[in-house]
């Protein structure tokens, strides 16, 4: 049991508090409930705005766009997870190895791309993802790949956004693993050897159960991280298209609320996206938790 | 030097990460005060999108004294979502700023009182502008017979090609006097080969993702997206009708067209190395050819009219355009509408921007200048302003609506699986048009409602 | 075994190649001209005729210097603020009991998961509302009450031993005195860490400063590399990777001189684990 200090002014704790408290309730709270009050209400053009009750859900129901987006942001956040995190245990495990020659430097290359923003690869990429003339063609080419429509082919473009994000952030879940890695005792592993577990055993045994939740943590990241997918689709795929090929729910939001002015029905949308990665959170922390026991 | 530098650092409390971030914070805050001390906000700003235009209004305003305070600035695409927010929030608003055809209806939308735009109707009659233009050019403008920008510019479209490609496979230009005639040619140009490659041939490239040249095609035969009275005609007979052709021309044994590659770059290549018969271009889009293709096609293209529907019918369409605007909250209009006029209507700017951007004026009576007979080396010394305003008078109009932005993106979004074959055109088309007026009938009924909930 | 570690390098030199080359490529594609960037093929590594005539446009056409000044400006001032507020509050969590302290705990850890996504349009009103559109302080200020900010620096600071607090009040410190002296140089690494951390989102942000900051030499770097860049030079692709590489070369050389921290700052994360 703690007990407050003699001398500690028992103003003291507030007075610490007081800045975040301040910010917060001006920048989180305050908005978390006019968002409410926003989500009720619609607006045509800059000078009509009347309140419409739950219109704003029951047109988001039947939008098929906003339903697509959501569907190709799902896409997006599983292409991700089965994208980058085998990818990035298996580097992780590369690097962890104990004899590796130049092991800062590998780590170091490998988790440079985590540093640059969205904006500025989607400026740097547009050109490497040509369909006749860009470079990725013409090096898949050399292997008989046939040339994809990178950036254009309706079918293609969300792939080519999940690759993008498999370059961007493989580091980044290379680097949670590499703690994870580093946080398993040794012993586990020489005791599994003196068993006579083989490498792959050792793996299922000691590696696996020791990074679960690293990687639990990490799917639920990519999960939340995926939702608020803007940059990418709006810079290298052009404002989420070719049509609505890469619309993802924060595009479609940005684009009804702020372009075509609905900010009613813009914030009726966030809190139904919210409450669906509210349910795709709870599962997903099921489906883990079983996993781990 | 150093360490003590660094034993001091050590002295700051939270460590040498933050008192790094602390003197950058520092210097580039100065930085940023002295740059915000020294510079003064613009009496009088212009904003437009396009670089050339940005340079030579400009260049043009710098000329006349009694403009000198004006700034012009050029955003971007990036335009579009800083004017929305900015009418959104009525702050920083330009006091001129030149739009896009397809983003304005974006804010003609809602009762005609709340248009953000200053109504230019009155100016446009008394001054007598709608005699002097091609007149077809306001409709895109226009809601409800009220017109809210003005344009300068036609943009007829024509074919590129590369004469010695077309005389190989045999044809003179004036072979190929309708689409028929065309893909016929065409299908002779093809060759097979698969996209990255440099085997492959095609007629020329059409989009299979978008459907502005769809469009543009849809115009030249006479229809349209929206009739004069804003209600949606694009599920017509017409309409379907074109689709249908339009995919015959990408469809057939061989094609008489290719889909259309992922840049204008890629595409001015691939007509240099022969593999495409023909581009369509807009005049705007000669300009940038000039630029950014020069080192490609320089010297080795002509410009030709397009095909025609029908034998004698018309051989051109059009695509794009821009109106300036002038917005209502950001001060008093009549200087704004002078300068417009000055940028838009005024003979040396109009000649001056056929110069830089290749772009065939509204007003007809600047068809005359000398400008436009000039040959272009580029074009193999081609006088293609000629070309462009024989062509002038022929450009079918393209009615405006307040959805328009609306029904491009809704014909995008279901193009491709029209070109893939997975919707039928009519249906398609049936479905944009079933979407867009549901979507009119909704603001309609808002409009309505809170103009009887307003009343008291 | 021989195997093995041929196969490991060989795995390790295929990653490491794909991680760079995008690099490289960008590199080695602004100092081209624009005729070599535009020719066919893969191209040369090095450039045929190489030319600095990409950056010397980057910085005559475009206020690029004020941009990078800015983008130094808003990210640093964000890292500091937030680092700040969130020790403060997490601090005031950790080494006291008072009436509300379960009340407050809970709002925070209620309100940490909620995706941006549903704060987006009721924030910029707010925003509107307050006069900070078109400032940076817009851009400061909604970040800096950072919720995970503050859990991670409750964690933290819980593990600082009272009996320190408690000597520094026998000397008569006051509790600010305390905070700053006794208790900050005890948790360095995590200050680094978070003002990275930070540092490096403000530094990448893209969707709120488009939205909040108006007057183009008020820009960030995102935006300005996005729009301003990309606009005079639409197909001037050599001048775009310029600005592209300019815009992340400080937070390279950064990242080199504090990997350490860099990547505690990344991995703040999975402390909780």
């Amino acid at each position: 049991m703690k007990r407050p200090w003699r001398g500690a002014p028992a103003a003291a704790p507030w007075c610490f508090l007081a800045p975040f408290l301040a910010l917060f309730a001006t920048f989180t709270l305050y908005p978390l409930a006019y968002s409410v009050y926003l989500a009720l209400r619609q607006s045509v053009g800059p000078g009509v705005d009347l309140y419409v009750g739950g219109d704003n859900f029951a047109r988001l129901l039947r939008d098929e766009v906003f339903w697509g987006a959501l569907g190709r942001t799902a896409y997006f956040a599983a292409g991700s997870i089965l994208g980058q995190l085998p990818l990035a245990l298996g580097l992780a495990l590369l690097v962890n190895q104990r004899r590796l020659w130049l092991r800062g430097l590998w780590r170091t290359t490998l988790f440079l791309p985590v540093l640059v923003g969205a904006a500025f690869i989607a400026v740097g990429f547009r050109l490497i993802f040509g369909v006749q003339d860009g470079v990725l063609n013409q090096l898949l080419g050399r292997f008989g790949v046939p040339a994809l429509d990178w950036l254009r082919d309706p079918d293609v473009v969300l792939n080519t956004l999940v690759l993008t994000g498999v370059w961007m952030f493989t580091g980044f879940n290379m680097v949670y693993f590499l703690a994870g890695l580093q946080g398993i005792p040794g012993e586990l592993y020489e005791a599994a050897a003196i068993d006579g577990a083989g490498p792959w055993q050792r793996f299922r045994a000691v590696t696996l159960p020791g990074i679960w939740p690293i990687a639990a943590f990490l799917i639920t990241a990519s999960t939340i991280g995926s939702f608020g997918l803007f940059d990418l689709p709006w810079v290298l795929t052009d404002r989420g298209g070719p049509g609505r090929a890469s619309t993802t729910v924060m595009v479609y939001l940005y684009e009804r609320g702020f372009l075509a002015g609905d900010i009613g029905y813009a914030a009726a949308m966030g809190w139904l996206v919210t409450l669906v990665l509210l349910i795709i959170a709870l599962v997903q922390l099921r489906v883990t938790r079983a996993r781990a026991d | 030097m150093l360490r003590r530098l660094l034993d001091w650092a050590d002295e700051f409390p939270p460590g040498r990460v933050p008192l790094l971030l602390l003197v950058l914070a520092l210097a580039s805050g100065t930085a940023v005060a002295v740059r915000q001390v020294r510079s003064a906000p613009p009496r009088f700003s212009v904003w437009t999108f396009v670089h050339l235009a940005g340079e030579e209004f400009q260049q043009r305003l710098a000329a006349d004294p009694a403009h000198a305070d004006v700034e012009v600035r050029n955003l971007g695409t990036a335009m579009f979502d800083r004017l929305a927010l900015a009418v959104m929030t009525r702050t920083e608003l330009p006091n001129l700023v030149e739009i896009e055809q397809s983003v304005i209806g974006r804010y003609l939308r809602g009762p005609v009182e709340h248009i953000p735009f200053v109504d230019l109707t009155e100016r446009l009659e008394r001054e007598g502008w709608f005699e002097r233009c091609v007149p077809a050019r306001f409709a895109r403008y226009t809601v409800g017979g009220r017109t809210f920008g003005l344009p300068h510019d036609l943009h007829p479209m024509v074919l590129v090609y590369r004469p010695d490609v077309l005389a190989e496979l045999g044809y003179r230009p004036e072979d190929l006097a309708t689409w028929d005639d065309w893909c016929a040619a065409a299908r002779r140009f093809y060759r097979p080969g698969a996209l990255g490659t440099r085997t492959w041939r095609r007629g020329m490239p059409l989009s299979t993702i978008e459907g502005y040249t769809y469009l543009a095609l849809l115009w030249q035969r006479g229809g349209d997206m929206f009739d004069a009275t804003g209600e949606v005609t694009l599920d017509s007979p017409l309409a379907v009708d074109t689709l249908e052709r339009y995919l015959a021309m990408l469809g057939g044994d061989p094609p008489a067209a290719g889909p259309a590659l992922s840049s204008m770059i890629e595409d001015f290549a691939a007509l240099s190395r022969g593999q495409f018969l023909g581009l369509l271009a807009a005049d705007w889009m000669l300009a940038v050819m000039q630029k950014d293709g020069r080192t490609l096609l320089e010297g080795r293209v002509q410009i030709m009219p397009l095909p025609a529907w029908e034998r004698g019918g018309r051989r051109t369409t059009t695509v794009g355009g821009t109106a300036l605007c002038i917005p209502k909250d950001a001060g008093p209009p009549d200087r704004a509408w002078e300068i417009a006029k000055l940028l838009y209507f005024d003979h040396r700017s109009l000649v001056e921007r056929f110069r830089t951007q290749s772009i065939v004026p509204l007003l007809r009576a600047s068809w005359t200048d000398p400008v436009f007979d000039e040959p272009a080396p580029f074009f193999q010394n081609q006088r293609i302003g000629r070309v462009l305003t024989e062509l002038a008078d022929e450009v079918p109009p393209v009615h405006g609506s307040p959805y328009m932005a609306e029904g491009y993106k809704l014909l995008d979004a279901v193009f491709a699986d029209v070109t893939a074959g997975r919707v039928t055109p009519r249906a398609a088309l049936a479905g944009v048009a079933a979407e867009l007026r549901a979507r009119m009938a909704r603001d309609r009924a808002a409009v309505a409602r809170a103009r009887a909930g307003s009343a008291p | 075994m021989r195997v093995s570690r041929l196969a490991t390098y060989g795995l390790l030199i295929l990653a490491g190649g794909l991680s760079l080359g995008p690099f490289l490529w960008m590199l080695s594609g602004s100092f081209k001209t624009q005729a070599e960037l535009m020719q066919p093929g893969l191209g040369r590594v090095i450039p045929a005729a190489p030319t600095t005539a990409n950056y010397a446009r980057l910085f005559s056409q475009v206020p690029f210097l004020t941009y990078l000044v800015n983008t130094a400006f808003v990210a640093s001032v964000t890292a500091l603020l937030t680092t700040l507020v969130s020790a403060l509050g997490g601090y005031a969590l950790a080494k006291y009991r008072f009436r509300g302290q379960g009340a407050v705990t809970t709002l925070v850890l209620g309100t940490m998961l909620l995706p941006g996504v549903v704060l987006l349009a009721p924030l910029f009103r707010v925003t509107l509302a307050l006069g900070l559109i078109d400032s940076f302080w817009g851009l400061v200020l909604p970040g800096a009450a950072s919720g995970f900010g503050v859990l991670i620096m409750r964690q933290y600071l819980g593990a600082v031993p009272d009996a320190l607090l408690d000597s520094g009040r026998l000397d008569g410190a006051g509790e600010g005195r305390i905070f700053w002296s006794i208790v900050l140089p005890l948790v360095r690494p995590i200050l680094s860490a978070l003002v990275i951390f930070t540092f490096l989102g403000a530094w990448n942000a893209y969707l709120w400063p488009m939205i909040v900051l108006r007057d183009e030499s008020n820009y960030l770097l995102t935006v300005a590399v996005t729009n301003v860049v990309a606009a005079i030079h639409q197909q001037e692709y050599g001048v775009a990777l310029g600005g592209t590489l300019v815009s992340i070369a400080p937070i390279i050389v950064l990242f080199l001189a504090l990997q350490r921290e860099f990547i505690e700052g990344l991995t703040l994360g999975a402390v909780k684990q």
